[in-house]
């Protein structure tokens, strides 16, 4: 069962499960620590998951890697733009009322994570309906009844140009979300009490993300699987969007509730830490305008206020002893947190550069080492380019250029440059072929040059051995002889593997 | 890389029809495995020597003296004996009564193609003799230096069988052979055919081209400004530079694996590409692609390792080796399947 199919059960049940067990104020604490808890929690299955879907797919990419950044990279870009909202909306200055009640209470916290969780939780469900139906399709066409070489061949094929497409729409509607979603903050906080058709508008605007909400707009996939030559069954997708209704919308709901229910904080551990969350919210403005003057007449009563009112006595206030140690631990995180999202952001920049199983020290090393060849091969050039001159004799200066332009031509060639999408579309149709006659029971090796393959193709169904060989002859021939396959050639290296697989 | 292929392709479809020619009409008389006639010619259009080792009466002479037959110009033979001293293969300065000084007398090895039959009952110090013959291509006798005929083909042949009143051959001089290949016993039909040959000769009337008793002397088939040019263009045949990684790959392998006390030289690798180069041509194309290189490795590389005592009693073979070795190197073109 591929990892993400078993977090759009999971995932819904645990929303469910908290807001039956604790649904009243009296168990706010477990509540809120389960909200803060989710993103991290989602974070975590969602790597469970890929890496069983990697496991099953055999795939050395890191797919988990690449969603938990653009995971990190949208949550940056969320706090980013929702603190200039918040300055936009207090007429360009930093409102220092709106952050502190806002800090204080915990509100935007747990507004901020709501979205995150929500998104997550959505984009979860979404992503498992769509490759569950494509895998069951991809069992019938490509792996003749074997998930394992259907999941190789889906995850190569379909799914990369799935990927490609929802990647995009997922971050456009993400950001529509988000939109709307921090303005209706910005809004409540600076004009209580919050509205009841905006809340209408969250809500709406966070099922356009939902499954089920797919059918209806999902053009783009049926474009790409009808290219794939995939046909999805729409009685399973509707019983699968159904059934994602009947979870998702009331975990939506509560999980709005939950954003919304006011809080009791008392004067405990808990306490402590949200303050120390607040504070840390705190601390970016500071450092980017001046400290902001002490409030004169709050225009609302602040959440704590309301508390002292409850309570008939004085705003709860945290150790201070215990304030220390969390600073200095808010501290040290937020430095060892900046340098891994730092890290992890300019890896795949250097990742390239480097080889297979080297560390980065290997590759700072590496650099002396690296500039003496440079300066070698520069060296080694210019003294070639020299002879190739010299040889050119004295008036003809053409010639020289020449010999100057073909040499950097040369040196250009002898770089292995990444393979084209084109060419990576070459090599994959012969993989296509070959995951077929796998398929069919004919194993395939590295080892095994492409002829040598296509002949052992024929000796197991002769009756495709001619037009394997005929793909193979073309494939070598594009692969090896240093001079493309012509359009023409082409058109026939495709049409030769369309006919083997119809044997 | 792009290239223009347009003139090398009118070089090798002459190539590949000459190799045809040549595997029928020395099939006429070897009745042997065609593989083992195409690499006889990969090692002529190489330039380089071929060893033949093989038991007895499979055929190892016959297949040397049609080759040279095909190939025409001058022929010599040299039957090895413990007695055989470097003279009697270089050649020697005997005094001329008539006019009363020394002359140089030149040896059979001046010959286009030279068949050393049975080399290894030939003392070390005579063997040696040709050492420098198959590497250099000319031999040093009486302080003159005296060049080889171009083209210049020596096939040796040996069996492995026998011991006694033999010397095996060094490491040394095994890695001058471009390749070692071995006849093995013919087919059913081919040794039927064999059979029926000196019938079938008196009744067609054949001639000395079919008849491998009479001596391969005379122009030849192919000729010998033929095969010259054939061996030039054969240089020409494109190599991408994955298969030359790969060809790498193959020979680095044979030098750290614990089975052998010896792994291939650079010169194997080399031999290894031009072999390749050399299998293309053959089969009519101006690339190599993975299956030349395969195909070629195990008769390149056999007579280049040497493995350790214990695994040669646990009954290591060389081209069992080497079709481990070939399996465990992924062959290079697949890069973006993933």
């Amino acid at each position: 069962m591929p990892g993400e199919a078993l977090l759009s059960v999971v995932l819904p049940a645990l929303f469910l499960v908290t807001g039956v067990l604790f649904p009243t104020e009296l168990a706010f604490p477990l509540r809120v620590i389960v909200q803060i808890s989710l993103p991290p929690m989602l974070l975590a299955a969602g790597g469970i998951g890929y890496a069983v879907d990697r496991r099953i797919a055999r795939r050395r990419g890191s797919r988990f890697a690449a969603t938990l950044r653009e995971a990190l990279l949208l949550l940056a870009a969320s706090i980013l733009l929702g603190w200039l909202l918040l300055v936009v909306s207090n007429g360009g200055h930093v409102p220092p009322m709106s952050l502190a009640r806002a800090a204080s209470t915990l509100d935007f916290w747990v507004w901020l994570l709501l979205i995150a969780t929500q998104w997550l939780f959505s984009a979860a469900i979404y992503r498992a309906l769509d490759r569950r139906a494509l895998f069951r399709e991809s069992v019938e066409r490509w792996g003749h009844g074997d998930p394992a070489a259907a999941y190789r061949s889906f995850a190569d094929e379909a799914g990369e140009a799935l990927a490609a497409v929802r990647r995009i729409r997922r971050i456009v509607r993400f950001f529509a979300v988000w939109s709307i979603a921090m303005l209706i903050l910005v809004e409540w906080i600076l004009r209580r009490p919050f509205p009841v058709w905006e809340e209408v508008l969250l809500g709406a605007a966070l099922l356009v993300e939902l499954a089920v909400m797919k059918p209806l707009g999902a053009w783009e996939e049926e474009q790409t699987l009808m290219g794939e030559g995939i046909r999805m069954n729409e009685r399973e997708r509707l019983v699968g969007n159904a059934s994602a209704l009947l979870l998702a919308v009331p975990c939506l709901a509560l999980a709005v509730l939950l954003g919304l229910a006011p809080a009791l904080l008392p004067d405990s551990l808990i306490a402590a830490f949200f303050h120390w969350l607040a504070s840390l919210f705190n601390h970016p403005v500071r450092a980017v305008g001046p400290p902001p003057p002490p409030p004169a007449a709050p225009a609302f009563p602040t959440r704590p206020e309301i508390l002292q009112k409850l309570a008939g006595g004085p705003p709860p206030a945290p150790s201070l002893l215990l304030q220390e140690i969390l600073r200095f631990i808010g501290r040290a995180l937020l430095v060892l947190l900046g340098l891994a999202t730092l890290w992890f952001l300019i890896h795949p920049l250097i990742r390239g550069r480097r080889g297979a199983g080297r560390t980065p020290f290997d590759l700072i090393a590496s650099i002396p080492r690296r500039l003496r060849l440079l300066l070698s091969a520069l060296l080694e050039w210019m003294r070639s380019l020299g002879a190739a001159v010299r040889a050119s004799g004295d008036v003809e200066g053409v010639k020289g250029l020449r010999a100057m332009i073909a040499r950097v031509g040369r040196a250009r060639g002898r770089r292995a440059p990444a393979p084209s999408a084109s060419a990576r579309r070459f090599v994959r149709s012969f993989f296509r072929l070959v995951r077929w006659a796998e398929g069919k029971g004919v194993p395939f090796s590295g080892s095994f040059g492409p002829l040598e393959y296509a002949r052992l193709i024929g000796a197991h169904i002769p009756e495709a051995g001619p037009a394997a060989e005929g793909v193979a002859l073309l494939f070598e021939r594009n692969q090896y002889s240093g001079v493309p396959l012509s359009g023409q050639a082409l058109s026939a290296y495709y049409e030769g593997i369309r006919t083997v697989m119809k044997k | 890389m792009s290239r223009d292929s347009e003139g090398l392709a009118d070089t090798t479809a002459p190539i590949a029809q000459w190799a045809r020619d040549a595997a029928a009409r020395i099939g006429r008389s070897f009745r042997g495995r065609a593989e083992v006639v195409e690499l006889a010619l990969v090692a002529l259009l190489c330039r380089g020597h071929l060893l033949v080792e093989d038991r007895p009466g499979v055929g190892k002479t016959i297949l040397a003296r049609s080759l040279s037959r095909f190939i025409g110009g001058v022929f010599h033979q040299i039957q090895c004996t413990p007695d055989l001293l470097p003279a009697d293969i270089l050649g020697v300065s005997i005094f001329d009564q008539a006019s009363g000084s020394f002359r140089f007398r030149q040896g059979p090895i001046m010959a286009n193609c030279l068949l050393v039959d049975e080399i290894n009952r030939a003392t070390p110090r005579t063997q040696s003799a040709l050492l420098e013959a198959m590497a250099e291509g000319q031999v040093s006798v009486e302080s003159k230096t005296l060049r080889l005929p171009d083209p210049f083909f020596l096939i040796a042949t040996q069996s492995p069988l026998e011991s006694e009143g033999t010397f095996p051959l060094p490491e040394v001089q095994k890695d001058r052979f471009f390749l070692s290949l071995t006849i093995g016993y013919p087919s059913r039909e081919n040794e039927l055919a064999i059979m029926r040959a000196p019938f079938d000769r008196e009744t067609s009337g054949g001639g000395s081209e079919t008849d491998p008793t009479e001596p391969p002397h005379g122009p030849g088939l192919a000729g010998i400004e033929t095969i010259a040019a054939m061996q030039e263009a054969v240089t020409r045949i494109h190599v991408a530079d994955s298969l030359r990684d790969y060809i790498v790959e193959i020979v680095s392998r044979t030098r750290g694996e614990p089975r052998l006390a010896m792994g291939v030289s650079p010169r194997g690798s080399l031999a290894l590409y031009k072999g390749s180069q050399a299998l293309a041509a053959l089969r009519g194309r101006d690339y190599v692609v993975p299956e030349d290189i395969k195909e070629i490795a195990g008769p390149v590389l056999s007579n280049r390792l040497l493995f350790k005592p214990e695994h040669v009693a646990r009954g290591v073979t060389a081209p069992a080796f080497v079709d481990e070795l070939l399996s465990t190197v992924t062959v290079p073109g697949y890069e973006g399947s993933k």
